[in-house]
């Protein structure tokens, strides 16, 4: 008995880590856009990239931003969206001047794009 | 001329140009029963020459697919720029899709063609399925199809 509740115990340990790891892109390869436009973004956006690579299936830029600050992201490979995002900040760096200042390029994308989306029927 | 009647004489100015400067279009596309699975759509438009300008729709989710499409893969170069948010589900057999959105007054009457392009899981490609001039003549007319599609028209 004490051999089952210590495998069940031991399988949710498992699950849960598995879980909880589980901050990886899960984007189908085909649907992925190339490097080239996520670096596009981020220089419109202010950035200074310096490397672009995947890293757990998701987009990991590394570069400085607007201010100068040293910037670390992470973004889904196809939709381009913003998931994990770590500032240096040199000197004197302000977070809630950041934040502010930062909406993520994806967001401000859909919006311009969700006004002029047709409106689709099939019957 | 007073500002009182000039003002609402500018606003009204504005205001007819504003509309004047698109128009709202409608595609109804009717497929045949071609007996396949759901097949996907490619609406475009071109300019006389067949050069490709802009992407209208897809319907279809998987990109990967997108290549079937070849008239309009090959004008766009599948670029995700080129259909973000401008794509849907892809159409079943004997259905009729309508798809409704702004279009600038620029490109009606002004030798742009609309192309339609489909494919199907396991039977042919149709490249230019549809061909047809977007003109104000060309308003309420059908126009039959090569490949799936059955009917396609256009109002505005």
């Amino acid at each position: 008995m004490k051999i089952v509740q210590m495998t069940a115990l031991m399988v949710t340990f498992l699950i849960s880590t598995a879980v909880l790891a589980d901050d990886d892109c899960t984007d189908p390869v085909a649907d992925w856009q190339p490097q080239e436009n996520l670096r596009q973004l981020m220089i419109d956006n202010g950035w200074d990239v310096k490397r672009i690579k995947v890293d757990d299936g998701c987009y990991e830029v590394k570069g400085f931003d607007q201010d100068g600050h040293r910037v670390e992201a992470k973004f889904s490979p196809a939709t381009l969206e913003i998931r994990e995002l770590e500032i240096k900040f040199t000197g004197s760096g302000s977070r809630s001047a950041y934040l502010k200042k930062y909406k993520g390029p994806q967001q401000s994308m859909d919006n311009k794009n969700a006004k002029k989306r047709p409106k689709v029927n099939i019957q | 001329m007073t500002y009182r009647t000039l003002i609402p004489a500018t606003l009204a100015i504005l205001l007819s140009t504003m509309a004047a400067n698109a128009r709202e279009i409608t595609f109804t596309t009717e497929l045949k029963n071609y007996g396949g699975d759901g097949a996907y759509v490619a609406l475009y438009l071109t300019n006389e020459a067949g050069q490709y300008q802009q992407t209208l729709w897809i319907a279809g989710e998987k990109s990967k697919y997108y290549k079937h499409l070849s008239g309009w893969a090959r004008g766009s170069g599948q670029r995700s720029s080129e259909y973000d948010s401008l794509t849907g589900a892809s159409v079943a057999a004997g259905k009729t899709m309508t798809v409704t959105l702004d279009l600038a007054d620029s490109l009606i009457d002004s030798g742009h063609q609309v192309r339609v392009d489909t494919a199907v899981e396991d039977m042919r490609d149709n490249r230019y399925d549809v061909v047809v001039p977007l003109t104000t003549e060309g308003v309420g007319q059908t126009t039959a199809g090569r490949g799936y599609v059955q009917s396609f028209s256009y109002s505005f």
